[in-house]
């Protein structure tokens, strides 16, 4: 998926800090110590670390709403502070930043507004982003009645709305119902396919973690590792934990596989249902319903 | 232009419950203006006049300090509620600004209209009345003396129809009876009028055009009798009363246009309190007694002038050229501290 390495970096940053003043003498406390990091064109790359961590002020800066103390950051090899890279910029922010007083087509209107869609364009893609994540039915209804799961939905809307290169999501599956990450990884998918470079920040990727092309950590604010996943998990060797996907297993064939397993060495941690079958039951629940 | 950043300003700027308050407000002006009972001997044109001048002055008041308090918070407002999905856009600041003070100022426009609409309900009626067509200055050609002799040569323009002095007294007797001539050429109109503590005194002006000769001499009674304003009043003929309203509309446009940029400026760096109190606490000298020169130059000059001659059943003057010029400079100053105080559109944490 990775472009040739002739063509920019989608996301490059080099030293990148950042620092707020905090204490009753509002001196200034890092939050970043020096990141570099080079994001390949098309790239899926996945931002984990606890809490803390630096992830929300590292999307923040990439994002363009924060400037940083020190470092460059340039999108597709344009400085982060001219509008050519903020206008290839598409950001789910962790908590909803839209006016409560708007409607959601007002709120998209406002979005492409912003980001210079023209005026028809912009209705026809907010009428088309609004149907695609669900929230045609509360098209005209105010921010103020929504619920988080459905200003989740209007965010990924709104990020999605000028088509941006670079989609960036913090914490994007907080608050969604499993229809609501479904839609979520339907969008994910389809940017992807696009060849929209994508950078998710979580601290629990779960269902994310095997669309990632690299799994980048943090730890009090450096990049403590970037690597593929399966090489990240190969470096915690036997005390790495896997979930393993499964359709049309019935009782028996699990538990031939608990005891394949136990006979390999590992430990079989149990049986949960996936939340896919959450997503299939309100199909076929809403399916009955429907004459 | 940013049309739907502007759109959320002027949302912000008079929400519900700004209308709320100036609807209520205003019904209890006009309920208030039409329900009492005429004070004998006052005429029907001089109710309506204060009746326009009180329901302007009063809701105007509320509507300026809400407007310009709003629009004080929208930099505040930007930085702590919507930083997240607007900062990062590939706008610059400057069309961020011009979109919140375009939004602020068209609420503030549409809130005076509904001022205007409320002060033609209070005043009723309408009539031929007068409206200002020029000032002249009389303070520094003449001076008035003991024996009030009284004389200056004044520019009429060419629609003056009246010219009209505004006289105070000092009683040694109940009253003064005071003769104001004007001449032109050869022609001469002159008016005799009895004046108490304060007077105006119309006379009309001559056929003619050009400069007309005024006199004013003081022809009975004893006490002193003075210039109470060095402004002289040239007044021309006015189809309807309700121009008055309209006239004092475009005042208080400029002025609102000015305030809510300045108000805008300085809320992107002061609390909002602050910012909006201080964009006020400047036209406060324009509305104390006579004003030093800087202040008539300001956007709001003109409105103590303009709320005098409403209350004297007269259209005020259109606001002059140098006014609109004032308001563009406090606008581009209100914009440019907005610009820079969006500089950091979040706030330190």
């Amino acid at each position: 998926m990775a472009a040739p390495d002739t063509a920019p970096p989608a996301i490059e940053t080099q030293g990148l800090v950042q620092a707020f003043p905090s204490g009753f003498w509002l001196r200034e406390r890092a939050i970043l110590h020096g990141i570099d990091l080079r994001v390949a064109p098309g790239e899926f790359l996945g931002l984990v670390g606890p809490n803390g961590s630096g992830k929300s002020t590292f999307l923040r800066v990439l994002a363009a709403i924060d400037a940083p103390r020190a470092g460059a950051v340039r999108v597709h090899g344009y400085d982060i502070s001219g509008a050519e890279a903020r206008r290839r910029i598409g950001f789910v922010p962790e908590d909803s930043p839209f006016p409560p007083e708007l409607t959601a087509r007002a709120t998209l209107d406002l979005c492409g507004a912003l980001h210079r869609v023209p005026k028809r364009e912009r209705r026809e893609r907010a009428a088309k982003w609004l149907e695609r994540v669900g929230l045609a039915h509360a098209a005209a209804s105010r921010l103020s009645t929504f619920s988080r799961g459905m200003l989740r939905r209007l965010g990924l809307a709104a990020a999605m709305l000028h088509e941006p290169d670079v989609l960036l999501l913090d914490e994007p599956t907080a608050g969604l119902d499993a229809q609501g990450f479904d839609v979520f990884l339907g969008v994910l998918d389809e940017a992807r396919e696009r060849g929209t470079t994508v950078v998710v920040a979580s601290h629990l990727l779960t269902d994310l973690q095997q669309r990632c092309d690299r799994l980048a950590v943090m730890l009090d604010g450096r990049l403590a590792a970037l690597a593929p996943p399966l090489e990240l998990i190969e470096r915690l060797g036997t005390r790495a934990e896997v979930d393993v996907k499964l359709r049309g297993a019935d009782a028996r064939a699990l538990s031939e596989l608990e005891h394949e397993a136990a006979a390999r060495g590992a430990i079989w941690r149990g049986v949960e249902p996936s939340q896919s079958n959450l997503i299939e039951l309100y199909r076929v629940l809403g399916g009955e319903r429907r004459p | 232009m940013i049309a739907p950043l502007a759109a959320l300003a002027a949302r912000r700027v008079a929400p519900p419950s700004t209308r709320w308050i100036v609807a209520v407000a205003a019904a209890a002006l006009v309920w208030n203006a039409r329900s009492g009972a005429a004070p004998t001997g006052v005429s029907a044109r001089s109710l309506e006049a204060l009746a326009r001048r009180e329901t302007w002055a009063a809701l105007g008041a509320v509507v300026a300090a809400l407007a310009v308090y709003r629009t004080a918070c929208l930099a505040l407002d930007w930085r702590r509620r919507d930083a997240d999905a607007f900062a990062g856009a590939p706008r610059s600041r400057f069309e961020v600004a011009l979109a919140s003070w375009s939004g602020a100022g068209l609420a503030a426009l549409v809130l005076a209209l509904f001022v205007g609409a409320a002060a033609e309900l209070s005043a009723r009626s309408s009539h031929e009345t007068e409206r200002e067509v020029g000032r002249a200055s009389i303070a520094s050609s003449a001076a008035a003396n003991d024996d009030l002799r009284f004389a200056a040569t004044l520019d009429a323009p060419s629609s003056a129809r009246w010219l009209e002095l505004h006289l105070g007294f000092i009683a040694t007797d109940v009253s003064a009876l005071v003769e104001l001539r004007a001449e032109r050429g050869e022609s001469v109109t002159v008016h005799e009028q009895l004046i108490s503590s304060r007077s105006r005194m119309r006379v009309a002006l001559p056929a003619g055009d050009g400069s007309v000769d005024v006199r004013l001499t003081r022809t009975d009674g004893r006490g002193v009798v003075f210039l109470a304003s060095g402004e002289a009043l040239f007044l021309g003929a006015a189809h309807s009363s309700r121009w008055a309203s309209v006239a004092l509309f475009a005042h208080a446009a400029l002025a609102l246009a000015a305030w809510c940029a300045l108000a805008l400026g300085l809320g992107a760096h002061l609390p909002p309190t602050l910012a909006a109190a201080s964009a006020l606490a400047l036209s406060v000298p324009s509305f104390l007694g006579e004003s030093a020169a800087w202040s008539r130059w300001s956007p709001w000059g003109a409105l103590p002038d303009a709320f005098e001659a409403l209350a004297i059943g007269v259209t005020p003057a259109w606001p002059a050229a140098s006014l609109a010029a004032s308001t563009a400079v406090a606008v581009a100053l209100g914009l440019a501290l907005a610009t820079r105080g969006l500089h950091t559109w979040r706030s330190a944490r």
